[in-house]
């Protein structure tokens, strides 16, 4: 919302201060002052001036040279407007003024004569469309002035943050702000001039309020004698332009005007186009009603409408219809000036989608006294303005607001505690009375009157009270102070503990680069990896119509990061850890979700088996540091559709699947546009948390040193490598401590359907060292237990 | 006797002169055998002493020893005048460029803002919290109703947020973990909850619709606004490493009652005014207040008996300030090339 600092000035003086105080007052007090906008800082460089003589250029017919009175010289000055004239008070800009537009204006021969600056044009300065000619000002305009000042057009205006008064119903028109500004600088507010001479009389007009509950109350204001053709006079163009509203007609203007000082709305209806008398009542479903923005809306029985006798001419709060506007021809007006209920009206809105500055107000819970306030205010400004008016000296009213007054209590120590702010009980009570409220009591309670413009749903409890009093005392006071710690020890969340160290844990060890992708599934990713049968959560309104839905894996999103990536990099590793959204295991309308991490590893060139044993160890380092003991064995589970069926690894920890580790499958690999041999790693972290964080429990250091031995074998390639070390184990027995795979080869000299393995064993004894000849009989009994196993020792 | 005598001087004679002259460790270590080795000539001198006389031995062998004794300090100094020698040598010839990189390796990169999420909870975990996170798709309750925000609330803008069907929502700030902390753990309570929120917007260099937050709800007797703000100026300096000046002002949240905003002192101009700060001086932080007595029973909590403060802010532009980030999209591009000039964390 804008702010004109002119118009504030008219409730409370602000003289002698400087406006960056004012912005910064209310940012520290009321409501953040985003913007000073200087209205017509652009042209202060431009006077009031006389044109003394105009004659034609020696060497250009179209142009004038002319003498101009500064009121401090008298000036050269060559203009090519038509209509300048001697004896006219005109907008000069002098050399090195700029104009709008950053257009600096300097000293310059024009076909021989020396123009030193400009005379001045609507459009030039940005006032007007206006190009004809120069602007002419009003004959009396005194000499040497500002140009700004004598247009009126000086002004500050403040741009207020609305949505931190989305709670404060006073503050949507200039008169609340006057009145917080009054107790900022202790300066008296200043009481709105209204027309005291209207009765209220429930005949005056035809009013049926069918719909009470919709509307409160509806008061309506008979005017004749105007016309729809009557502008507004330059002031209240400006001000409204200030306030970011453009100039319609008068008695529109008029409507405005005091929507922006009072914060109610009114409705000006052509009284000539409406059929009998008003009803608000509901609309019925289906109703068509073509508002002034001439879109048609269909209404339902929810809304609440305006109509006379035969159809709908406003929906309530928001807008008016087009054919019941003020129009050119319009010589009567009725006026509207109401209480909507808040929450009925705003429903509407949103289902129309259809915001406007009226339902911005109509949806805060108004003060009940404004419609009244807002009528009697028209009616003065328009006896002012138009003093041909003919004002009925009766408004119809349906409907009396009763005033139920609202006290609430608000304790002194409490507020103190609460804001750990030192404020003595008569502060407190100072503060308070200086924006409205009404305050009795003693240290221990205050009963505060709360005024009708605050009783809104706006303060209703003690907290609040305590909010006025911090505000208004001024947050500023409070010092920094740190709170009494418990000791207690903060507990964790296990799932999320790992959440926050595995994806890092991925990075530290392995190399890999955390990635993030959104939480909704494509079209395209669905009929990339998904089959049709999964269920996805939909959204009711999403981004775009291809990302309806949300992920049920982080598959498709980090395969997606990786095809973009292998436009720019050799070798991709990359890790996110998310949620995946499994409606089917919800409850209460909220799926399960699942924390879920996905690696990638791709490499252009490399060989696909080898990648995924790397991913492998990649894992182990990672799953190693966070402590969690795992292993890998044949999928016994089906797989996600990510893994290459022949080189998948089913990882295990405790009893059940944690992960996946596997190379990219083929298809999905073609499908996501992949040229390069990928591993992918999957781990489901919160069955991953489940498995205990295995603690070393420390081995006293052996006492005598090991011997080693390496034996090479070869296998036939069915058998796994986890049944061969078991195998040497249980042949080793005590003796054998370590047993590590160190080479793997398929290949040349070896027959095929089998593969070379080598290993490197270590035998130790607790109570003494190891003889050779020990060490050979343990070794060969190893030798034996596999030749029996059909695996021979490589010669 | 004198032969040996005689053989003693010869040898004291030649191998003095030889040890000074030994080029290199080799040759003064074959001039050490060839003189006090077992078979070397001083010591085939010493054993021809069992032929001679006691007298005569005792002369022969106090001669042979201080020879002996001799030799052998002089083949010692020698050496380590050597070895000095070779040491120098090698420390005149052996080079490295330092200019030369190590063999290529692969790093990882932290995710910039997941690194800013793990830097805020452990701060506060620090600071005693527990850190927190709940569902990222919300009941309404939980989003909205429990946290003051009834359906005909003007703050619940239906074009922001995104609801699905079948009447949950995606959850639009991290408050909703407010309910569930106090409902799971009672007063008194210190925890944060930092993760994904959605808003229904549409996206441009600076809006998002998926971005990150940190919660925070501190609930017990006596808190006060002065808490709040101790507690946010630690969370400020955590974050920038040295103290920096915040000032609180009023705002509006539904879910709090004062509502609250934070401002630090713009750290580009130091509060003079500037186009970061867009000439106020101050930077927004983050939205905070007291929570709302309606908050507190929602979440079981007696509000006569406690009192708490909330907090809560994006992460994103928080990572954006730190790091000059100049669009805020490339978070969730996945793209290395940016993701890759990120290393701490």
């Amino acid at each position: 919302m804008k702010l004109s600092l002119k118009w504030l000035g008219e409730f409370v003086d602000l003289s002698g201060i400087d406006p960056d105080e004012v912005a910064a007052q209310l940012t520290q007090k009321v409501a953040p002052i985003e913007e000073i906008e200087r209205v017509g800082e652009a042209l202060r460089d431009v006077k009031v001036a006389h044109v003394l003589k105009a004659e034609k250029h020696p060497d250009a017919d179209r142009l004038k040279v002319c003498v101009v009175d500064t009121g401090d010289e008298h000036i050269d000055v060559v203009c090519g407007a038509p209509n300048v004239a001697a004896g006219q008070r005109i907008a000069y800009a002098p050399v090195g003024a700029v104009l709008p537009g950053n257009f600096k204006l300097e000293k310059r021969k024009i076909r021989g004569v020396v123009s030193h600056g400009m005379i001045c044009s609507e459009k030039e300065m940005e006032l007007g469309d206006s190009h004809d000619g120069i602007l002419v000002l009003d004959p009396e305009a005194p000499l040497g002035t500002p140009l700004v000042e004598h247009l009126g057009i000086d002004d500050i205006v403040l741009d207020v943050d609305n949505k931190s008064v989305t709670h404060r119903a006073d503050l949507w028109g200039h008169y609340g702000f006057a009145r917080e500004l009054s107790s900022a600088f202790g300066r008296p507010l200043r009481l709105l001039e209204v027309d005291k001479r209207l009765q209220a009389d429930p005949d005056a007009f035809d009013i049926r309020r069918e719909d009470e509950e919709g509307c409160p109350q509806y008061l309506g204001l008979l005017i004749e004698n105007v016309s729809g053709e009557a502008e507004s006079p330059g002031w209240l163009c400006q001000r409204l332009t200030a306030a970011g509203m453009r100039p319609v007609n008068l008695l529109v203007d008029l409507s405005n005007y005091v929507m922006l000082e009072t914060g109610q709305p009114t409705h000006p209806f052509d009284q000539d186009t409406l059929s009998g008398g008003i009803r608000v009542r509901r609309a019925q479903d289906g109703e068509k009603l073509r508002t002034l923005d001439d879109v048609e809306r269909s209404l339902t029985k929810e809304d609440v409408v305006i109509a006379d006798h035969e159809r709908a001419v406003a929906i309530a709060g928001i807008m008016g219809g087009g054919p019941t506007e003020v129009s050119a021809t319009t010589t009567r007006v009725l006026l509207e000036s109401a209480a909507f209920d808040a929450i009925r009206v705003r429903r509407t809105s949103a289902r129309l989608s259809l915001r406007t500055d009226a339902l911005a107000r109509f949806e805060k819970f108004l003060d009940p006294t404004l419609p009244e306030l807002a009528i009697r205010r028209y009616a003065h400004l328009l006896t002012q303005l138009c003093p041909d008016a003919k004002i009925h000296p009766r408004f119809a009213q349906s409907g009396t607001v009763t005033i139920e007054p609202r006290h609430v209590t608000l304790r002194p120590p409490r507020a103190r505690l609460k804001l750990g702010l030192d404020a003595s009980r008569e502060e407190m009570s100072d503060r308070l009375t200086s924006v409205g409220f009404e305050v009795r009591g003693d240290d221990q309670q205050l009963e505060v009157r709360v005024p009708t413009f605050r009783a809104g749903r706006d303060v209703e409890i003690e907290d609040d009270l305590i909010e006025e009093v911090g505000r208004l005392c001024g947050y500023e006071r409070i010092a920094s102070e740190l709170p009494q710690v418990r000791c207690t020890p903060p507990g964790r969340d296990p799932v999320k503990s790992l959440e926050r160290q595995v994806a890092a844990v991925f990075t530290a060890e392995a190399g890999f680069t955390e990635v993030l992708s959104y939480s909704f599934a494509t079209d395209q990713q669905r009929q990339r990896y998904h089959s049709d049968d999964e269920q996805f959560l939909a959204l009711e309104h999403p981004i775009s119509k291809e990302a309806g839905v949300l992920r049920r894996s982080l598959v498709p999103g980090i395969l997606e990061h990786a095809a973009h990536n292998q436009l720019h990099r050799e070798e991709v590793r990359i890790v996110e850890v998310g949620r995946a959204y499994l409606p089917e295991h919800g409850k209460d309308g909220i799926p399960e979700e699942r924390h879920e991490l996905v690696a990638v590893r791709m490499e252009r060139g490399a060989d696909p088996e080898s990648l995924v044993l790397r991913m492998r160890s990649d894992l182990e380092a990672a799953l190693r540091r966070l402590g969690r003991p795992w292993q890998g064995r044949a999928p016994s589970e089906s797989l996600p559709p990510f893994a290459h069926p022949g080189r998948s690894v089913e990882l295990v920890g405790g009893t059940q699947r944690i992960g996946v580790l596997a190379q990219l499958h083929p298809e999905v690999a073609r499908t996501f546009e992949i040229e390069w041999p990928v591993a992918m790693a999957w781990l489901d972290l919160g069955r991953l948390s489940e498995i205990a964080c295995q603690v070393p429990q420390v081995e006293p250091l052996p006492q005598f040193p090991s011997a080693f031995r390496d034996i090479s074998v070869v296998a036939p390639a069915t058998e796994t490598i986890e049944v061969i070390e078991k195998e040497i184990r249980s042949a080793g027995k005590k003796r054998l401590h370590g047993v590590r795979l160190f080479d793997v080869y398929q290949g040349k000299g070896i027959p095929d359907g089998h593969r070379s393995l080598a290993f490197r064993l270590e035998y130790r004894d607790p109570d003494k060292t190891l003889t050779d000849q020990e060490v050979q009989k343990a070794h060969d009994r190893i030798v034996k237990r596999l030749e029996q196993k059909n695996i021979r020792q490589r010669g | 006797m004198s032969d040996l005598l005689a053989q003693i001087e010869e040898i004291e004679g030649a191998a003095l002169g030889q040890v000074q002259a030994s080029a290199d460790l080799d040759a003064l270590r074959d001039l050490e055998v060839a003189t006090l080795g077992r078979k070397g000539s001083l010591t085939s001198v010493l054993r021809g002493l069992k032929d001679l006389s006691p007298d005569d031995r005792r002369a022969a062998g106090q001669r042979s020893n201080d020879l002996k004794r001799k030799l052998q300090e002089a083949i010692d100094r020698r050496r380590a005048a050597l070895e000095e020698a070779e040491v120098q040598a090698s420390l005149e010839k052996d080079r490295l460029d330092p200019t030369q990189p190590g063999p290529p390796r692969a790093y990882g990169h932290p995710h910039p803002i997941l690194a800013m999420q793990r830097e805020l909870a452990q701060l506060f975990e620090s600071m005693g919290f527990t850190v927190m996170d709940g569902p990222e798709v919300e009941t309404e309750y939980y989003n909205f109703e429990a946290l003051n925000i009834p359906s005909w609330h003007p703050a619940r803008d239906m074009q922001d947020t995104f609801w699905l069907k079948g009447g949950g929502v995606l959850r639009t700030h991290t408050s909703g973990m407010q309910i569930r902390a106090m409902q799971e753990r009672g007063a008194p309570l210190r925890v944060v909850a930092l993760g994904r929120v959605f808003r229904n917007e549409d996206q441009d260099a600076s809006h998002e619709h998926t971005f990150h937050q940190i919660e925070g709800l501190v609930v017990d007797e006596g808190i006060s606004v002065a808490h709040l703000k101790g507690v946010l100026d630690a969370m400020l300096q955590g974050v920038f490493g040295e103290p920096v000046t915040s000032r609180l002002r009023p705002s509006y949240f539904p879910f709090v009652e004062p509502g609250l905003e934070l401002d630090f002192e713009c750290r580009i101009c130091k509060g003079k005014g500037c186009p970061t700060c867009k000439g106020t001086g101050w930077v927004e932080m983050c939205g905070c207040g007291m929570v709302h007595p309606n908050v507190l029973k929602a979440g079981g909590i007696d509000s006569e008996r406690y009192t708490g403060f909330a907090f809560g802010l994006g992460i994103d532009r928080l990572t954006m300030m730190r790091y000059a980030v100049p669009d805020i999209r490339l978070f969730m591009s996945g793209d290395l090339r940016f993701l890759e000039q990120f290393h701490t964390g």
